[in-house]
């Protein structure tokens, strides 16, 4: 198996950053009503089982991946499919790679459109995003990583300001616990896995890694993180906001964001929306990285060519997907995808994946070793 | 070297076109007319008249203030004409206070409401208030002694707000109120006396429509039954039975005026039966005297104890009579509902249902005050 | 050079006056003399050059023995033994005699003979040593390095006595040959770092070099970007200081700077003086320069970006006051910002290049003329003369000038943004710096160290600087083979209160 040059791989910690930083992006400022619309009062019990349920295929994720000694999806798929069918997964991951890239990307130009420029074209902010990601993809995994890294540091304390919503929270509003069907709790975590999608970069990064055993402890820790962070939003938001008044708030974190009051700023919330940048800025990296590897892979080309298709991809789409209605129905249609291939693939992978090295393990060595890369 | 120039290249590109090609009009804040506080007064033929009160950013203007009204239909469409009297573009970013007249509010103003609530510039901390009498009286009177009457009543709301005198009524407040089936916003009123404005009746609403008025001190037990309460000071009427009252003067009457100052209070709500409602409202609270009117002899123990007690009826009172009116008007600012809603299974509580119950519903009132301190002397 | 001229091979003309013809063919200087001692019979030649030797040395110790011997000689052999000089060179070719000549040697000769001695008296130009001034510190030592390569290496050599001090010299420049030296701790640095410097210095092929710095733009890791990768310093405590944290040092002849490497973002924000105060003032203090590096870059951008486009953020108390001064500005606040910065950086360059007794006019110019009559003419707002002052004052704070260079820099693109997209273009520019900086590496190591690649121990003297019983180990960036500084064995303390 082939292993990255050691000046490319980071320490297995960072794993956990990577997991965190990927997971929290445009999910996290408006979930809450698309949760709470079936599970109601129950939304932060959806929140916890999505939680597990991202910790049970992430599990799985890990364990198809010690499996093999160091390699992304793309070299297991062409193992467990062979050469024509593994070529087709990997042209559907990639798709759904470059896809998820470019949901972020739109979402948080409708963010800024609805909170700081309602006349900034879309056009522009795409082009300002992508500007900044290739710079940062051109780096190569290891400043990806460094960058996700930095923007936790630099943006971790924005979950403490919850604290500013205590003179308007009640309490009552959580109770009675469990009213609603089971089935509701549970729509609501499937809801959820918009939100807590991401964490299937495990499986492209996982090569870089520098103590691999560690990776298993590190994905779960990060899912951890994620997992705590979206059930403080969703639970101040279940006692800050009445139900009625949830359900007709787009981005309840801004919304909330919006009662704090600091001496030198009266508006808090503008701050955050631009801060966000911080937060979605390592997704897209990553998804840019993973989908320009998919993309070497399936053709052979240089990755800059990846680059440049990605980009033209997502600047002529975001010209398309303008109105607030039709990124709610793309991002519905994204829910389901991503339902399935973060949450439910992996655990059908295993088995798979069990079965074609149940013998000699050590044969997956045989899988081609990926060309060496020139942007990574 | 070829690679990296290559890539500088690219990045120059990359930079150079949204350079180029976006740029977003700002227009600078001395452009802009800055409104501080918005006015809405009640016209016949479903129109309003939309008041504002801007900041005059011109340090040599005599006046502080410039206030424009308009009438239209709806409150941006009076915004627009506005903007057109105006040598500046009209913003709202700054808003700190809507008023609305006891008249357009007795018509309900929700949608005048969630037109602040939608508008992305204005924060959610704005105060909502009723004006007793015209909104535009208020905002165009000229005040000798108050520079811009905008920042004035934003300064005077927290001020009492930040000192418990009043109840809260941010945007926020008054629409989770009006959202929550068990629960009705109550918004302070103001009024102007000559030059002077005052903060002196609670308006309480069903739904986003007014329906009656209480005295403001009626807000510090609105808000011991709400539950959202640290420190505030209120003035008690208390029975000076079983106390040795000293230097009793003749002919006066068996009661005393006493202020305590509210240090922590615990108020428990709970729901003893469903059908009608029974709530049983149990409040715990520590206090420090701070003047009285009667000299009682507070360094003996059982004196405090007595006069514990007759402060605790006094409040008792005062909140049954609280309760009894809010159930008149069939009004629930406190939150009643709300306690019901968590409290039964299954509920599925509506406005409607709750309207229909609250009338009917049964309190018990237990008070339990703890004076922790008389002041520097005893 | 002179190998196409095979004479000057050739042995010495028994004859002065032949020899001195041949070498003033060679040397064509108007400062090439001859100085003849003796009588007929006995005369002795000195050729120098006039302004490459000590005149004093001359006449003490070559003219006056030579003047008392000259009775009893006969030829040659006596001189060594009489001149009280260090070097002394048996001269036997004219090729020979004029590059010692051209070092500032003096060639004696007699005549009739065909060989001579060259004694080195060269003067040698230098300054004296003097106070740091671009680093200039209150604790510690307060000398800086002259311009002199040896006295340098002299300073360096005085403070680390250790036998693994490993010097290298080499030239660069193909006419200046200015020779440098290379400088490390065998043990200490890694030895990839050495190699990669070494590598870096022996492909340089250009004319000529002036300065370290102009070596230090000329090896850098990437020469596009704002940010220095490697320490330029003028104290010898700094560079004796990185020496023990395993870096590598590079001096030039003729520089009184030293080149320092590898470095990592974090050591640009560091000054000695760091370790000469106690921990607590020194962790405030290191913080102190990491704030005003953010609030340097981000302060103007963001009074240029609230002003411009997120008026709503400012509060109601400030609200007032800065529409107020803002109300006879004439320009929109991103060309009034960008037209104060300008002013700001006018009168720093005006003030650099004057001398010190005419500098100080520049303040009283800058700080009353200028500051003042903008605001009073309405060209400027008095809210934004104090933040720009602000900003330049943080930019001063780095101790390294160059750094402090870089962040004044950058502030311009970051306020350029923030006119355009107020809080999305500030938060682009910081997304774009921070993948810079991260792209960054110095000789091959990564920039941003301690904090990524993320090492939890050797925060303990970047950002902040702990007490020094948390410096038993080295830092790790540095990789040397030796990672132990001190063995923390503390003097018994009691546990027991009172006791």
């Amino acid at each position: 198996m082939n292993q990255p040059r050691p000046q490319w791989m980071f320490s297995s910690f960072l794993v956990f950053f990577v997991v965190h930083t990927i997971q929290v992006g445009v999910g996290l400022p408006g979930f809450q009503r698309y949760v709470y619309e079936p599970a109601g009062n129950d939304a932060w019990i959806s929140v916890i089982l999505a939680g597990i349920s991202s910790h049970i295929s992430a599990f799985f994720m890990v364990k198809i991946l010690q499996r093999y000694h160091s390699c992304d999806l793309y070299e297991i798929h062409e193992h467990l499919f062979g050469k024509w069918l593994g070529k087709a997964a990997n042209a559907l991951y990639t798709a759904y790679l470059a896809m998820a890239c470019f949901i972020i990307v739109i979402n948080y130009i409708d963010i800024i459109q609805t909170w700081l420029f309602p006349t900034f074209t879309s056009t522009s902010l795409s082009l300002i995003l992508l500007a900044v990601a290739v710079y940062g993809v051109l780096g190569g995994i290891r400043v990806i990583a460094g960058f996700g890294f930095i923007s936790i540091v630099l943006t971790a304390w924005m979950a403490l300001l919850v604290y500013f919503a205590k003179p308007y929270i009640q309490w009552d509003q959580l109770f009675p616990i469990m009213d609603h069907k089971l089935t509701d709790i549970l729509e609501g975590a499937r809801v959820m896995s918009y939100t807590l999608a991401g964490f299937e970069i495990v499986f492209f990064i996982y090569p870089y890694v520098k103590e691999k055993e560690k990776t298993m402890r590190y994905t779960h820790l990060g899912l951890l993180a994620t997992t705590l962070i979206s059930l403080e939003l969703m639970v101040v938001a279940l006692l800050y906001f009445e139900g009625e008044q949830l359900m007709k708030t787009a981005w309840a974190t801004f919304t909330m964001y919006k009662i704090i009051q600091f001496p030198f700023l009266e508006r808090f919330e503008f701050l955050a929306v631009s801060l966000w940048m911080l937060i979605i800025m390592p997704n897209i990296l990553l998804y840019m990285w993973a989908s320009i590897r998919g993309f070497r892979r399936l053709t052979g080309r240089s990755q800059r060519m990846g680059i440049i298709l990605v980009c033209i991809l997502i600047l002529g789409l975001s010209n398309v997907f303008t109105t607030r209605m039709r990124i709610d129905q793309l991002d519905s249609v994204f829910n389901q995808i991503t339902f399935f291939i973060a949450f439910l693939y992996p655990i059908l992978l295993y088995p798979l994946v069990l079965f074609k090295t149940r013998t000699k393990p050590d044969q997956s060595a045989t899988v081609p070793a990926a060309q060496g890369g020139e942007a990574d | 070297m070829t690679s990296r120039s290559r890539l500088f290249r690219l990045t120059a590109v990359f930079l150079t076109i949204p350079l180029l090609c976006a740029c977003v009009r700002g227009v600078p804040i001395e452009k802009m007319g800055l409104i501080v506080a918005v006015g809405y007064d009640y016209l016949p033929n479903h129109k309003i008249m939309g008041t504002t009160t801007l900041y005059q950013i011109d340090p040599n203007a005599k006046e502080k203030v410039t206030v424009l009204s308009n009438t239209a239909y709806t409150s941006k469409g009076s915004r627009n004409k506005m903007n057109q009297e105006s040598s500046v573009t009209l913003v709202s970013g700054q808003l700190r206070v809507a008023l609305y007249d006891e008249k357009l509010a007795r018509q309900g103003i929700l949608n005048l409401v969630d037109t602040l609530a939608r508008d992305k510039d204005i924060g959610s901390g704005v105060y909502i208030n009723i004006a007793k009498g015209r909104a535009l009286g208020i905002l165009s009177h000229r005040y000798p002694e108050i520079g811009n009457i905008g920042t004035f009543l934003y300064n005077q709301n927290e001020q009492n707000i930040t000192g418990e005198q009043i109840i809260s009524s941010t945007l926020h407040d008054f629409l989770h109120d009006y959202y929550a089936p068990g629960q009705d916003p109550a918004v302070p009123c103001v009024t102007r006396v000559d030059n002077e404005v005052h903060l002196d009746e609670i308006a309480l609403f069903q739904g986003d429509r007014m329906v009656t008025k209480i005295p403001s001190r009626s807000s510090f037990f609105l808000k011991l039954l709400r539950g959202r309460f640290h420190a505030g000071m209120i003035e008690l009427a208390v029975d000076l039975d079983g106390l040795e009252a000293q230097q009793k003067r003749k002919g006066e009457s068996k009661h005393t005026h006493s202020v305590i100052d509210n240090i922590s209070s615990k108020t428990k709500i709970r729901l003893k039966g469903q059908n009608p409602p029974r709530f049983h409202i149990q409040v715990d609270m520590y206090a420090r005297l701070q003047e009285i009117t009667s000299e009682i002899e507070l360094s003996k123990p059982e004196q405090v104890k007595k006069l514990e007690v007759q402060l605790a009826k006094s409040i008792t009172n005062e909140i049954e009579n609280l309760i009894r009116t809010i159930q008149k008007y069939n009004v629930d600012p406190a939150g009643f509902g709300q306690k019901y809603k968590a409290s039964v299974r299954g509920s599925n509580l509506t406005k409607d249902k709750w309207r229909k119950m609250f009338p009917k519903a049964q309190f018990q009132t237990d008070v339990k005050l703890t004076l922790v301190r008389t002041g520097v002397t005893d | 050079m002179s190998s196409e001229h095979d004479s000057y091979l050739l042995p010495l003309s028994d004859s002065t006056e032949e020899l001195y013809e041949s070498i003033r063919g060679e040397i064509r200087n108007s400062e090439l003399t001859r100085k003849q001692i003796g009588t007929e019979g006995i005369v002795l030649s000195l050729i120098y050059l006039r302004t490459m030797i000590d005149n004093d040395l001359l006449q003490r110790d070559i003219l006056a023995p030579l003047l008392h011997l000259l009775n009893e000689m006969t030829d040659l052999e006596k001189i060594p033994d009489v001149l009280p000089v260090s070097q002394l060179d048996t001269i036997e070719t004219i090729d020979t005699a004029v590059a010692r000549i051209l070092q500032g040697w003096v060639l004696i000769h007699m005549d009739g003979f065909t060989d001579g001695y060259a004694v080195n008296i060269m003067k040698y130009h230098h300054r004296g040593l003097s106070q740091a001034e671009t680093e200039s510190q209150i604790f510690g030592p307060q000398v800086a390095f002259t311009e002199s390569l040896d006295i340098n290496l002299g300073l360096i050599r005085q403070t680390i006595m250790t036998p693994n001090l490993v010097t290298e010299s080499m030239q660069v420049g193909l006419r200046t040959q200015t020779s440098i030296s290379l400088i490390y701790i065998d043990g200490l640095a890694f030895e990839q770092n050495i190699n990669t410097f070494k590598q870096r210095l022996n492909s340089l092929q250009i004319d000529g070099v002036f300065d370290t710095s102009t070596i230090g733009q000329l090896i850098d890791d990437n020469s596009y970007s704002l940010f220095p990768h490697l320490i330029l310093t003028e104290r010898p405590d700094r560079v004796t200081a990185s020496l023990l944290e395993g870096k590598i040092v590079m001096m030039a002849a003729g520089s009184p700077y030293a080149l320092v490497g590898p470095a990592t973002f974090f050591d640009f924000f560091k000054a000695t003086e760091d370790h000469y105060v106690r921990w607590g003032m020194a962790s405030f203090i290191r913080m102190l320069r990491l704030v005003s590096l953010a609030f340097s870059t981000l302060f103007t951008p963001v009074y240029v970006a609230a002003l411009t486009h997120h008026y709503a953020v400012i509060p109601s108390a400030l609200l007032v006051s800065i529409v107020e001064s803002r109300s006879k500005v004439p320009f929109p606040p991103i060309f009034e910002a960008l037209l104060l910065e300008f002013i700001i950086e006018l009168l720093r360059e005006a003030g650099a290049r004057l001398p010190t007794k005419v500098g100080q006019t520049m303040g009283i110019v800058g700080g009353i003329v200028i500051g003042q009559a903008a605001v009073q003419a309405g060209f400027t707002s008095n809210i934004l003369i104090m933040i720009v002052a602000l900003g330049a004052l943080s930019s001063f704070t780095a101790p390294s000038y160059m750094m402090g260079s870089a962040i004044r820099i950058v502030r311009f693109p970051m306020i350029i943004l923030a006119g355009l997209w107020g809080g999305v273009g500030i938060m682009a520019g910081v997304c774009f710096l921070i993948l810079h900086l991260l792209r960054q590496t110095s000789l091959d190591n990564p920039y941003l160290y301690p904090i990524y690649p993320p090492r939890i121990s050797d925060m303990k003297d970047s950002m902040i600087r702990l007490p020094f019983s948390f410096f038993a180990k080295r830092t790790q960036f540095t990789r040397g083979a030796d990672q132990n500084r001190f063995f923390s064995k503390r003097y018994p303390q009691h546990t027991e209160i009172d006791e």
